[in-house]
């Protein structure tokens, strides 16, 4: 399902559909793709474009009847894929646009620069992505925003994620793949020691401030509500 | 504290509570120099402990508050270290003693003013690069002139060597992230918009709007206001600003001893063989080359 190119020294990885499409083995995948990135000497930045969303959940018992399961590790675990962009040692851009909820809204949140057309709304991942990392949501939108977020459920279009800093740039949709490509190409001209120098900088704040132990306490909010006795009264008010 | 002026800072006491600390005016040479931050340094310590004084008001007689630290100083840094002084380039107990010494340990300008138990007022105008960013940062109140102009042009060449954690804690996570990746910078009113500073005036009034905000602040009891800094001071530990110091001298550090690969700008190599207005100069070009960013040929302090 996905497609990567390398342009200069920047991977471009095109998701055309929703992110669970392929199910487990589509998120590794992207995962491996990502990581593989990051090991590339020659490569300075990972984009990562993402189709406009299709309602998406990341719990098997709500899962469109056509979307394979896809397990909690391997988006939130250790190595999987939410911590393979929170913690990547090269900078990860995501371009966004339309509808971006469920684990692509997550991955711009972890993501350090998005780029998102101007009809883009973010709906809040945590109504449905138990596993969704609120220390980097607070850090991100600042705390009562990101309260507000997480308890309204409300969306969040494109001038207020501009002003919420949730994005860095939003471009009109036909202009949205040249803008993040120019983004790509200023940091493309940043020596390599340089950007390790800022990500690792960065990354080191970030398991100081406490993202670290939220990926690991979301999980378990994530296998919680996976278990057995949850799911048997799931139905219950 | 007792007022003084030297060709580094005007010290002064604008009121009985009140010390002021002003960079004297020294025309077109507004990067700050690693002498100038020592002598602040020392400043402030006399503030913190002269019982009279409530707040202390920082600014410049010049155009630009700073324009990022002066070139030759950024080599210099390492030459009184223990082991600046070994070959061509320094040893890394050098780079790590300088960067501890001069900015993020106990004994740095950065930590001076972070636990200065004054409350600390930048009254800015122009640029405030580099180490007028952190000073910034590292103030309680910043008021800023309309020309007011922020960020840290270094990064884009040699990393985001410094703190990133009270950065993230202003201006929020992809915010901060954007000025270590991309070289944003953020005008004045951008800078307050987005939590980094706390006013904007004209320029005119920068100083006097910092004077009258000391002036306010004078009026609250001192043993009040030394509670409310030292809580401050154990908030900014909460939030792993002391953790972020210890980050930055290990980035300082590493980051002096950059490499640059064939067809990467290196801004060292430049201002070594050209000096550095070239060096600058071609920085500028190099990075705003095929940008939609403002044409920065104008201002030569953009580059770092």
């Amino acid at each position: 399902m996905i497609e990567k190119n390398v342009a200069g020294s920047v991977a471009w990885i095109d998701i055309p559909g929703p992110l669970q499409a392929d199910g487990e083995r589509g998120i590794r995948s992207l995962t491996d793709e990502i990581r593989d990135c990051m090991v590339d000497d020659d490569l300075k930045a990972v984009v990562l474009v993402l189709a406009d969303s299709v309602p998406e959940t990341a719990r098997r018992d709500t899962m469109p009847n056509d979307f394979p399961p896809v397990t909690l590790r391997s988006l939130a675990g250790p190595t999987g894929l939410y911590e393979v962009v929170a913690y990547s040692s090269k900078p990860v851009i995501t371009q966004v646009q339309g509808t971006c909820q469920g684990i692509a809204c997550l991955l711009a949140l972890y993501s350090d620069i998005t780029v998102a057309g101007d009809d883009v709304t973010f709906h809040s991942p945590f109504s449905h992505v138990a596993d969704s990392n609120f220390v980097m949501a607070s850090l991100t939108l600042r705390h009562n925003r990101a309260k507000w977020w997480l308890l309204s459920g409300d969306p969040i279009d494109a001038r207020t994620a501009v002003r919420f800093g949730l994005v860095q740039s939003v471009a009109e949709l036909a202009d949205l793949r040249n803008r993040t490509a120019e983004i790509a190409a200023r940091i493309g001209r940043v020596p390599s020691d340089a950007l390790t120098i800022s990500k690792m900088n960065i990354n080191a704040c970030l398991d100081a401030l406490g993202v670290g132990q939220d990926f690991d306490t979301s999980g378990l909010l994530g296998a919680a509500r996976e278990h057995p006795h949850h799911l048997a009264s799931k139905g219950a008010t | 504290m007792t007022e003084s002026k030297s060709h580094l800072w005007n010290l002064a006491r604008p009121g009985r509570h009140i010390a002021a600390i002003r960079r004297t005016n020294r025309g077109d040479s507004t990067r700050l120099g690693l002498d100038e931050m020592v002598a602040l340094r020392e400043s402030l310590i006399s503030v913190a402990d002269d019982d009279d004084v409530k707040t202390v008001v920082i600014g410049t007689e010049s155009k630009h508050f700073c324009s990022g630290l002066r070139i030759s100083d950024a080599a210099a840094l390492y030459d009184e270290a223990p082991g600046g002084e070994s070959g061509k380039y320094p040893s890394l107990r050098a780079r790590l003693w300088a960067h501890d010494h001069h900015f993020w340990g106990k004994d740095g300008l950065y930590t001076a003013i972070k636990r200065c138990p004054k409350v600390v007022i930048l009254a800015n105008v122009g640029n405030c690069y580099g180490p007028g960013l952190f000073i910034a940062l590292c103030s309680d109140i910043v008021v800023s002139g309309e020309s007011g102009h922020f960020g840290n042009p270094r990064w884009h060449h040699l990393g985001a060597d410094g703190d990133m954690m009270m950065l993230i804690n202003a201006v929020g996570l992809k915010r901060a992230r954007a000025a270590a990746l991309l070289g944003t910078f953020w005008d004045a009113q951008d800078a307050r918009r987005v939590g980094l500073i706390d006013e904007v005036v004209p320029d005119r009034d920068a100083w006097t709007s910092g004077v009258s905000y000391a002036e306010a602040i004078s009026g609250a009891v001192r043993d009040g206001l030394a509670a409310e800094k030292y809580l401050s001071i154990a908030a900014d530990e909460k939030a792993q600003v002391g953790t972020g110091f210890a980050i930055a001298t290990l980035m300082g550090a590493m980051a002096s001893n950059i490499h640059f690969r064939e067809g990467e700008f290196n801004l060292l190599r430049e201002y070594q063989r050209n000096g550095p207005e070239v060096a600058v100069r071609k920085a500028i070009q190099h990075f705003e080359s095929g940008s939609r960013n403002r044409d920065a040929s104008d201002d030569p302090d953009r580059a770092g």
